[in-house]
C-alpha cells in the first residue's frame, strides 16, 4: 500500500482536513487524530482503486460539518487560557513593535486594545476564509494566509490607531524583557528539536527583533561593532539553536514524542 | 445494489455499526466494507465517522490505535463497551418489533 495519496485524493483530503481542523472551538488534537484515521482509510481505498471522493463522499462540506459537530470542543477553561495567552503574546508583540520603531514613550494602552482587536479579527477572518475551503480554486493553508494578511495589512493598519496610555519604560526593564524574550525563543527553538536551518533562522529573526532594542537600551556599540550587531546576533542565535538542538537529549525535545 | 433512502439509513446505521463492532474489533475502513458486503448499498465512509465519534463520546465504543496488519499506517480499532452492548440490545428489540409490524401489515394486505 502506498504511503502517499495521489494529487487529486490529496487535495480532497487537504481541503477536508483544513475545514475540520480550522473550525473555531474544535479540540485540535482530537481533530488531527480523526483526520489521521481518515487519511489511513483514504490510502486503503486508493490501494483498492477507489478515489477519495467516491469513497468518502461527494459532499465533503456536509461531512465536515458533521465531523465538527461531533468532535470534542474547547471548554470554557480552555477558552479562558487561550484568550489570556493570545492577549499576552499580542500585547507583547504590539508593545515591542512600538519600542522597535523607536518610540520613547510606549503607548501601552493602544497595545492593550489592539491585542484584543487583532486576535478577534484573525478569528473572524479565519472563519470567513474557512467557509470558502471547498469552493476556492486553489487550496492554501490558512496559517500562511493569516500570517501574510497580518504582516501586510493588519499590522500596518494598526499603526493608524490613536496612541494612548503612553509609558516610559526604564532601559533596565527593556533589556531584561528583550534579552529574556530572545532567550525564551532560543530555548523554544532548541526544545522543538526541528533540526532545520530554516527554522533556526526564523527563530533567530524573532530573537534578534527582541534582543536588538534591549542592546540599544544599554547603549549602542560604536563604529563597525555597532553595524555588525544585527547580523552578529542573528548568526549567533542561529548557531546556538542549531548547536543546542543537536546536543540537547532527544527525549527532552518535542519532536521525540512524534 | 439499490442505494437505500438516507432517512431509512440514518435510523439504522448506528445499530448496524454497533453490530459490526460487536462481531469483532475493527477499524473504520473494515466497518465500511462490512456494511457494503452485508448489502447496505453504497454508503459514503464520511457518514460513518461522525457516528463513530458520537458512539465513542457516549461511551458505547472505545478506540485503540494499533499497527496495521497489512503494513500501512496505524489504525484505530474499535471495541464495544457495556453501554454499547445495552444500546445494541435495545436496537435489536426495536428492529425486531418494527420488522414484525411490517410483516403483519403485509399479511393484512394479502
Amino acid at each position: 500500500m502506498s504511503e502517499t495519496l495521489l494529487p487529486r485524493n490529496q487535495e480532497y483530503y487537504d481541503r477536508l482536513a483544513a475545514y475540520v481542523t480550522d473550525a473555531i472551538g474544535v479540540d485540535g488534537k482530537a481533530a488531527e487524530e480523526t483526520m489521521a484515521e481518515i487519511h489511513a482509510d483514504l490510502l486503503q481505498a486508493q490501494a483498492n482503486g477507489i478515489s477519495a471522493a467516491d469513497y468518502f463522499g461527494h459532499d465533503p462540506k456536509t461531512i465536515g460539518n458533521q465531523l465538527v459537530a461531533t468532535l470534542p470542543h474547547l471548554t470554557w477553561q480552555d477558552w479562558l487560557r487561550f484568550a489570556v495567552i493570545t492577549w499576552a503574546i499580542s500585547f507583547l508583540v504590539f508593545a515591542w513593535r512600538y519600542i522597535f520603531n523607536g518610540l520613547s514613550r510606549v503607548p501601552l494602552g493602544t497595545a492593550a486594545v489592539l491585542a484584543i482587536i487583532l486576535p478577534v479579527g484573525v478569528l473572524v477572518g479565519m472563519a470567513v476564509y474557512r467557509s470558502g475551503t471547498f469552493t476556492r480554486k486553489k487550496f492554501r493553508d490558512s496559517g500562511i494566509v493569516v500570517l501574510i494578511v497580518c504582516q501586510t495589512m493588519l499590522l500596518p493598519v494598526s499603526d493608524l490607531f490613536p496612541k494612548f496610555g503612553r509609558v516610559v519604560i526604564p532601559p533596565t526593564a527593556l533589556a531584561v524583557i528583550g534579552f529574556g524574550m530572545a532567550l525564551v525563543l532560543i530555548g523554544f527553538g532548541i526544545w522543538l528539536g526541528m533540526h532545520s536551518w530554516v527554522f533556526a533562522a526564523l527563530c533567530s529573526v524573532f530573537a534578534t527583533l527582541f534582543a536588538l532594542p534591549a542592546a540599544d537600551a544599554l547603549g549602542t556599540l560604536p563604529g563597525w561593532w555597532g553595524r555588525l550587531l544585527i547580523p552578529g546576533m542573528f548568526l549567533l542565535f542561529m548557531l546556538i539553536i542549531r548547536g543546542g538542538d543537536a546536543l540537547w537529549p532527544a527525549k527532552w525535545q518535542a519532536k521525540a514524542g512524534d | 445494489m439499490r442505494r437505500l433512502p438516507s432517512q431509512l439509513l440514518k435510523g439504522s446505521l448506528e445499530g448496524a455499526l454497533l453490530q459490526v463492532i460487536a462481531n469483532r474489533e475493527t477499524y473504520a475502513y473494515e466497518i465500511h466494507q462490512a456494511l457494503v458486503d452485508a448489502g447496505f448499498g453504497e454508503i459514503a465512509d464520511g457518514t460513518i465517522y461522525p457516528l463513530l465519534l458520537k458512539l465513542e463520546k457516549a461511551n458505547q465504543i472505545s478506540g485503540e490505535k494499533r499497527a496495521s496488519p497489512n503494513g500501512g499506517p496505524p489504525r484505530k480499532y474499535y471495541h464495544l463497551l457495556p453501554a454499547g452492548q445495552a444500546a445494541l440490545a435495545a436496537f435489536d428489540a426495536d428492529w425486531t418489533q418494527l420488522a414484525t409490524a411490517m410483516r403483519r401489515l403485509k399479511g393484512v394486505g394479502k
